[in-house]
């Protein structure tokens, strides 16, 4: 393979992660809306199909004006093409969010998971083409004069800064998901596999919007000094400031107390932490 | 996609050899996923058919009993507000006990729990489904 194919692939890893991510940021609130989940099993599959239809034709333009990738296309048939691909894209994160909170299983039957999943597939696409809209990608020579007064603040107190605006982005998802009852349905199927499955799943998509999908201002935080300041570690210090602010949330609301049983406590926390940190995730982009 | 034509290497019509892939994919899932949906569109569905039976022995809870019931959507549609009836025939005296399932999809099993007044042992009891409805 030459550097060129390697470059190509590289490419293109990029912009799915990059799609993804703005998929992650859109669709995690109507995942976590129980309304949908049992409107699969209402659902005739004719509708199913006109979900899916539907949501082709914004994605055509999104795509035709500036979608997830980072060269714009310019033809129809490029963006037809991505449309396709931000389709299957969507349905595979919003299949993947609804069996981690296991609102749709194996045993659930296929038309009803499928119809779900496709109504779940809107927002999530919807966010995958306006993923380069949602968040300034990093330009190749705008990536200097994004640091200006901003970045000399972040090395002089990056970790505070980004704590600060992980709990800020964190506070502004959640406080809108902490009272309701989605959480407490989640959290009562959860069993420890698929508490690690949400950690894992929350961790990934908190480090693939910061550092990988080549939004804002993403080389000049890899070069950020710090204890919490590498990718890595900056991701793990994020996390457990979204589940602090995801804990705080359900604190304020009287969803938990000091009552509540450490083990039923620990599974609400993990299962509003995770749209907790994507939120956390895109409050550091935004700064 | 133009521009990185030419580093692809194996670029049609402007898209690189990875674009052509990660679309090839794509379209394979979306296809399936319509397919599947297809499939569900053509073949006519069975209307719901939810029937009721009596699991386990009836349990004693202070002074009432209860008893489990396994409801069973026979049908591929399905039921919404599904009443549970369990009927205790003791003697001249009858006596019921209802449970309502909100939701229950074709082909899904799900159990209730029927609170009875009187020791279920010694009389007749039975459990059906007395009404649902289409969603």
């Amino acid at each position: 393979m030459t550097e060129g194919q390697r470059g190509a692939w590289a490419d293109e890893g990029v912009d799915l992660v990059r799609g993804a991510s703005g998929g992650l940021l859109l669709g995690v609130p109507l995942v976590f809306t129980n309304e949908v989940w049992g409107l699969g099993h209402e659902t005739r599959p004719g509708r199913a199909l006109l979900v899916l239809g539907l949501t082709a034709v914004p994605l055509v333009i999104l795509n035709r004006t500036s979608g997830f990738r980072s060269t714009t296309d310019v033809r129809t048939a490029d963006a037809l093409a991505d449309t396709i691909e931000a389709l299957a894209l969507g349905f595979v994160i919003a299949g993947g969010l609804m069996l981690a909170i296991r609102q749709v299983t194996f045993s659930t039957p296929l038309a009803a998971a499928l119809a779900t999943i496709a109504y779940e597939t809107v927002p999530c696409a919807i966010g995958i083409g306006l993923a380069r809209h949602l968040l300034r990608e990093t330009g190749g020579g705008d990536s200097g004069d994004s640091g200006g007064t901003a970045a000399g603040k972040r090395d002089l107190n990056g970790t505070v800064v980004d704590l600060g605006a992980t709990a800020l982005g964190a506070t502004v998802v959640a406080i809108s998901i902490a009272p309701t009852a989605e959480v407490l349905e989640v959290a009562a199927t959860m069993t420890p596999g698929y508490l690690l499955v949400l950690v894992a799943t929350s961790l990934v998509a908190s480090h693939c919007i910061v550092f990988v999908a080549g939004f804002s201002d993403q080389e000049h935080r890899r070069t950020h000094e710090g204890i919490f300041q590498h990718p890595l570690s900056e991701t793990v210090a994020a996390y457990l400031m979204s589940l602090l602010v995801a804990a705080a949330m359900l604190w304020l609301f009287q969803v938990i107390d000091g009552s509540v049983p450490s083990d039923h406590l620990l599974t609400v926390v993990v299962v509003l932490g995770l749209p907790a940190c994507i939120g956390g995730a895109a409050g550091r982009l935004a700064t | 996609m133009t521009d990185t034509n030419e580093e692809g290497g194996g670029g049609q019509g402007g898209r690189t050899t990875p674009e052509w892939i990660a679309f090839a994919m794509s379209l394979l899932l979306l296809g399936g996923v319509v397919g599947l949906i297809v499939r569900d569109l053509i073949e006519p569905e069975s209307p719901a058919q939810p029937v009721a039976k009596i699991v386990g022995e009836p349990r004693r809870a202070g002074d009432q009993f209860i008893v489990t019931v396994e409801v069973t959507n026979e049908g591929d549609e399905t039921a919404v507000e599904v009443q549970v009836q369990a009927e205790l025939v003791l003697g001249e005296e009858t006596l019921e006990g209802d449970q309502t399932l909100e939701l229950l999809p074709g082909s899904a099993t799900e159990e209730v729990e029927i609170v009875l007044p009187e020791d279920p042992a010694g009389g007749e009891l039975t459990a059906r489904v007395t009404s649902f409805q289409n969603p």
